[in-house]
């Protein structure tokens, strides 16, 4: 009984929740469309989420690719099928792993600041006082970092693409013994445009799923520090395990035939 | 004449803690109103019911006798465009300088150019007693003190008419007590504001206000002429602007009890 309970309080919890920021969203957006718009508070969050994030993004898909040659390649080569390395390393990245790992270094550097930085502001009346100099701050915090999340992210999976063969290509080239020409013609042979576009359809739901968690998480955080420190975690873990939840119904939509 | 502000029966408790109960105050227009009242009794919580921060339970709150409890943001936004905010803790933006936190109001509510607007923060700067340099540090270098004062040249930025303050003398030296009490004096009589103003400090009470009005157990016991406080008989008011111990104003747990 006490079990039974304990589930339809947890079920409802969820339902509340999902209502919540579902409304939260919805005015986030609506009003965001609407003037007056905020450039420099966009500009600010394109270079935050956009160009800081490169380093991170760039580390993470070389390593990826270069380790995914490698191993492919002990793998292979029982069986004689090196040559699909280029295929294996470019696909995965494209399709998969590019938006999955930018995503989840993304949601732990920017959805992490952006819970902090609201959520201090939250608890120390800033957001308050935004409101009294009559700045929504749906429009004046919130959408930018929405619209941003959005947009940047395809951006940075483009770079992790490119970077992320890059890295094969190294592997293969330096490590393995390929020759560099037939490694790139491998590689472009196979790809087709649907790989790499239903990669950064992923990316920008990931960017959306990351700034709606760090903006929703900071903007409801209550008390003072803990409340702030409790917000930026939910922030992570949240937007994490919807990146991986919404990769696989992502994955499935995009892929059925 | 129609009151500038006038609140009426006011509820709002948080979860169980009743904070206002049945709790109602007229300001009429051009006044300066100050209230007082005990830590914790809910003057910070009747502020930000006005402005729209909290919801309250019940009652009405309206500002030149337009209704404002259960209105649309988008409608609130036409009044706030003539409200100016101190907040008790300042709530300076501090991913801003100290300018930029002036000139906020000028930038995007009056889409004033930045140029001029620095320099007419600089000004406001310069009537709380702050210098030029001081515009150019963030707020997490200022001291306390300093923070009050920029938050107070921040909500005047735009000359609103309705004016609140949140404790705007509390941890200032005497000094800057005055110069912040004759501010205020000065937005009401020479800018025609209506200032509303919460001090636990009974000479900014008496220098500040017109009227005074004294808040317990969630609503007002006492309202007079801030001439009259010190002679009236009102047990509670007596007791707060002596600051006695004992009378009917009771401590909610006094080290005795505890122990
Ligand atoms: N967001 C909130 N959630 C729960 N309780 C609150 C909240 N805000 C205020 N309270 C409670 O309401 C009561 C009144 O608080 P308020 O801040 O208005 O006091 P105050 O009169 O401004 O006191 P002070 O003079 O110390 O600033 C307090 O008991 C406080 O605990
Ligand atoms: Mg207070």
């Amino acid at each position: 009984m006490i079990l039974v309970t304990q589930v339809g309080r947890v079920f409802l919890k969820f339902l509340e929740t999902t209502g919540r920021l579902s409304l939260f969203l919805k005015r986030a957006i609506l009003q965001g469309l609407r003037p007056p718009y905020y450039f420099k508070q966009l500009l600010r969050q394109f270079l935050d989420i956009g160009y800081l994030s490169l380093p991170v993004v760039g580390l993470t898909a070389l390593f990826t690719g270069m380790v995914l040659a490698l191993q492919s390649y002990t793998g292979f080569s029982r069986f004689n099928a090196e040559g699909a390395i280029a295929n294996v390393v470019v696909l995965s990245i494209t399709r998969e792993l590019g938006p999955v790992l930018a995503g989840l270094m993304v949601a732990g550097r920017i959805g992490a600041a952006m819970a902090a930085e609201i959520g201090t502001m939250r608890v120390t009346e800033q957001v308050d006082a935004l409101t009294t100099l009559s700045t929504n701050p749906m429009k004046y915090l919130i959408a930018p970092r929405i619209f941003a999340g959005i947009l940047m992210l395809p951006l940075l999976v483009i770079v992790a693409d490119i970077v992320g063969v890059f890295g094969g290509y190294l592997v293969s080239t330096y490590r393995l013994g390929f020759n560099p020409a037939t490694y790139i013609k491998q590689t472009t042979e196979f790809l087709e445009a649907q790989d790499v576009y239903s990669g950064l359809i992923k990316a920008g739901v990931f960017g959306f799923i990351i700034s709606s968690m760090g903006c929703y998480h900071g903007y409801n955080s209550k008390g003072g520090a803990q409340g702030v420190g409790q917000a930026t975690t939910k922030a992570v873990v949240s937007a994490s395990i919807l990146i991986l939840v919404t990769n696989y119904i992502l994955t499935a939509l995009l892929f059925e035939r | 004449m129609e009151p500038k502000l006038s609140v009426s029966n006011l509820y709002k408790s948080f979860g169980e803690k009743q904070v206002l109960s049945n709790l109602s105050i007229d300001v009429m227009p051009g006044e300066s109103m100050v209230i007082i009242g005990g830590s914790g009794t809910g003057k910070s919580v009747l502020i930000k019911c006005i402005l729209g921060l909290i919801t309250p339970d019940s009652g009405s709150i309206k500002i030149d006798g337009h209704e404002l409890v259960g209105q649309p943001m988008a409608k609130r936004q036409k009044f706030l465009k003539n409200i100016g905010m101190v907040f008790q803790g300042s709530a300076l933006f501090d991913s801003l300088t100290v300018w930029e936190n002036v000139a906020f109001g000028l930038m995007y509510e009056k889409k004033m150019a930045r140029e001029q607007a620095k320099e007419k923060a600089l000004t406001l700067l310069a009537t709380v007693g702050l210098d030029k340099r001081v515009g150019e540090l963030f707020p997490s270098e200022i001291s306390g003190g300093m923070k009050r004062r920029v938050a107070l040249a921040r909500a005047i930025s735009t000359e609103p008419n309705l004016l609140f303050f949140d404790e705007p003398t509390a941890g200032l030296d005497p000094i800057f007590c005055g110069v912040i009490n004759t501010l205020i004096r000065d937005c009401v009589k020479k800018l025609g504001a209506t200032a509303v103003t919460i001090t636990h400090d009974m000479h900014s009470a008496r220098t500040v206000g017109d009227e005074v009005a004294m808040i317990h157990d969630g609503h007002i016991i006492w309202k007079g002429k801030a001439s009259k406080v010190d002679s009236c008989k009102n047990p509670y008011v007596q007791q707060f602007i002596n600051g006695h111990a004992d009378g009917p104003i009771k401590l909610e747990t006094t080290a005795e009890e505890v122990a």
